[in-house]
């Protein structure tokens, strides 16, 4: 058991880093679009970068325009920083610092998939929006914080020590050994999801709002084939996209 | 099926479930072409990350002027229309269960065709997204699939626009020869109102700019595209117009609605240019004209095409704060308050060279609250300034424009009186006509004088050169 959870554990590990990286391949390889940026634009990479950490770090666009939010899910996303930073530096042997990061992390996980949850549930403006699969995500999260946190009270095993000895192969208390599954499981399944924001809002940001760049090479899209049915488009399967631009439907005569 | 009193379509139903199952069959075929590369490389990108990675957080929904205008009622958040699309692209694209129930129908089809028409595409919802989602995009792929698939799009906007517009030139149906005529006559009382001798240049080669209007301003607003004349003419400026099909006519409503029409438009707009060797386009006072052929255009123009584009906000600030125009401000002695289009504003970034251009010729300028970049639209964007449609006027004037009248009331605050004469600049042609309808429906200008127009006309109203009394304050 202890070395199928472990394997799980890094095999999690390893699904969420090849699913994180096929989503940026998905969308890295969708057809460069039309201009279609939108201001203002955050000068230079510095101020780009100063942009995307005060969004990554203190969610500032949610503090900005959905302050009722930002008290639910700030909470929400720094449990799983303080979580990740704390797995990170295990690697660095456990420190006070990794056990006050892992238990903090978890707290406000576990608070900030509550409040979310809690909002799906009751808030009329959130309620018709919400799937089974929103519920099923929260539920989720809340499981993967809330069981260590259990573990921590009922059985004495602080989660820095559970994670280090599932990622070492070591044998871990039972309902820890449940919880660190749950995480591992999360972890993997994330990066198919929408949950995948992380890695999508590059392409947001720098490939479509802050994308100005004037002539970038569309010449192999203008040979693509459209298939519109409208008549007036008049594709027909075999012309491609600068053939039916280059047309002009309303000046041909009718025979 | 309207989801309000409203209609921008008029769609009738389906008059049995055979043409009901055509009209589906039709539209999924459509959904499907949106989110393929071949059919809509366009777009794909920026659709696919907000459908896919919306999380329905409703943060966009305080930003829309649709949705606070309207009293907050649920069908005009942004996140409406897109979360029946991303219900029905999980259910019949990936087949992917639990991401909410939806029935494909033809009230639903219908909504999402009346909603598409719903959202005036100024995208402050995006603005204002952590996910960078775009709810605005989704109502234009909406508008998209119903038009370049189904054929569905207002008349306004499509037969008697962007189609009116390939064949004869203009979306107003002025052939070239009528257009030379109405610019003769604009010649004719620009002359005689400012006493500067001008005469519009036509296909001139080898001129430094090609000036492209708006024509519905020849028709609705002539003083506008005159005291361009004007100026161009007092500067000394290297300018002509062409007479090419479709270039005399800045406007391209396939922007807002088919990315087809769009790209035909743009492309001849671009070849007159190339045909007459300018050294630039300079785009007058319309919005969409500007992001159209600016900006989105651009990475479809092969580099032979790829000529430099300016906007007349850029030119009009070079010629006034150069010293080239020399202009007296107290002649423009009134308040002014500035509204930003948002396709130049957000969509692109002008911001300041419209300001500069004021600050050199008003001395009473009244900012709006938000402004710039953060502005709210008027209502009338994305073509809804053409649109009657069924009770579609009173929509959007009653909902689409309320957040910018309260915007321009407030800006007025303390000079409501109708002994003072008030003035919106406004530098966009769908955004005047939007002003002028509002103001009408509230008797704004009969009650407190609230006057609307372009920027050019501040500009010759205030020039030395110039006799005074350029604007004549008569309402049309």
């Amino acid at each position: 058991m202890t070395m199928l959870l472990s394997w799980l554990a890094w095999l999690a590990g390893a699904v969420f880093l090849a699913g994180s990286a096929l989503r940026a391949v998905k969308y890295a390889r969708t057809p460069l679009p039309l201009r279609w940026e939108l201001y203002p634009i955050p000068p230079g990479a510095a101020g780009q970068l100063r942009y995307t950490l005060a969004e990554i770090l203190l969610l500032r666009g949610v503090w900005e325009h959905n302050r009722k939010l930002w008290f639910r899910t700030y909470p929400f996303h720094m449990g799983i920083y303080l979580c990740a930073l704390a797995v990170v530096s295990l690697a660095a042997g456990i420190g006070r610092f990794t056990e006050a990061a892992a238990l903090a992390g978890l707290v406000l996980l576990l608070a900030g998939a509550g409040a979310l949850l809690a909002a799906r549930l009751f808030d009329p403006a959130l309620k018709p929006y919400t799937s089974p699969a929103d519920f099923f995500h929260l539920g989720w999260f809340a499981a993967a914080a809330g069981v260590p946190l259990a573990a921590f009270a009922l059985e004495g095993a602080a989660p820095a020590q559970v994670w280090r000895a599932v990622l070492t192969f070591h044998p871990a208390p039972p309902l820890a050994g449940v919880g660190a599954a749950l995480a591992a499981l999360l972890a993997a399944y994330i990066p198919f999801t929408h949950m995948a924001h992380f890695v999508v809002k590059y392409f947001a940001y720098h490939k479509v709002r802050w994308d100005r760049h004037p002539a970038p090479a569309v010449a192999a899209q203008l040979l693509y084939t459209p298939h519109w049915s409208a008549p007036h488009v008049g594709a027909d399967g075999v012309k491609t996209w600068a053939d039916v631009a280059a047309a002009n439907p309303a000046r041909e005569k009718k025979p | 099926m309207s989801p309000d009193r409203y209609s921008a379509l008029a769609l009738p139903d389906p008059q049995s479930p055979e043409e009901e199952r055509e009209l589906l069959r039709a539209f999924l075929s459509g959904l499907e072409k949106l989110f393929r590369r071949q059919d809509n490389w366009t777009f794909l990108r920026p659709l696919l990350i907000t459908v896919e990675h919306c999380v329905r957080c409703q943060t966009c929904s305080e930003a829309c002027h649709i949705f606070t205008g309207s009293g907050r009622q649920g069908i005009y958040r942004p996140t409406y229309r897109s979360e029946i699309l991303r219900r029905l692209y999980f259910k019949y694209i990936r087949h992917r269960r639990w991401q909410g129930a939806v029935e494909l129908d033809w009230s639903t089809v219908s909504t999402l065709a009346e909603l598409a028409y719903r959202c005036n595409l100024c995208r402050r919802c995006a603005q204002v997204c952590p996910m960078g989602a775009d709810n605005g995009l989704v109502a234009h792929e909406l508008r998209k699939l119903f038009s370049q698939e189904m054929g569905i799009a207002p008349k306004e906007l499509h037969a008697a626009g962007s189609l009116v517009q390939l064949r004869t030139g203009s979306t107003t149906g002025m052939n070239p020869a009528a257009a030379r005529d109405n610019f003769d006559f604009i010649d004719q009382e620009m002359t005689e109102k400012t006493g500067i001798p001008v005469k519009t240049p036509w296909d001139v080669e080898g001129a430094d700019v090609l000036l492209v209007h708006n024509a519905g301003e020849v028709l609705s607003w002539p003083e506008n595209p005159g005291a361009f004349a004007v100026m161009l003419t007092a500067a000394g400026v290297s300018w002509t117009l062409s007479s090419d099909l479709t270039a005399y006519d800045a406007v391209n409503y396939g922007l807002w609605y088919d990315d087809v029409q769009f790209a035909r438009v743009a492309l001849r707009q671009i070849e007159a240019a190339r045909k007459l060797k300018v050294k630039r386009i300079v785009i007058g006072e319309c919005g969409h004209a500007h992001k159209a052929l600016t900006v989105v255009a651009d990475r479809l123009l092969p580099s032979d095409l790829n000529l430099p584009r300016q906007s007349s906000m850029t030119l009009m600030r070079d010629l006034v704060l150069s010293g080239r125009l020399p202009v007296d401000p107290a002649r423009n002695a009134f308040p002014v308050t500035l509204h930003d289009p948002c396709n130049m504003t957000r969509l692109m970034g002008i911001t300041e060279p419209q300001r500069d251009v004021l600050r050199a010729v008003c001395p009473d300028i009244r900012e709006m609250s938000p402004n710039r970049t953060e502005n709210y639209c008027c209502g009338g964007g994305s073509g809804f300034a053409l649109m009657s449609g069924k009770a579609f006027l009173d929509w959007r004037l009653e909902i689409a424009g309320a957040r910018k009248m309260e915007q321009v009331l407030a800006a007025f605050a303390g000079s409501m009186d109708p002994s003072i004469p008030k003035y919106i600049c406004a530098p966009c042609s769908n955004c005047k006509g939007q002003f002028r309808d509002l103001l009408a429906r509230r008797g704004l200008w009969k009650s407190n004088r609230i006057f609307y127009g372009g920027l050019a006309e501040l500009v010759v109203n205030a020039m030395r050169d110039a006799k005074p009394g350029f604007l004549e304050w008569e309402w049309r």
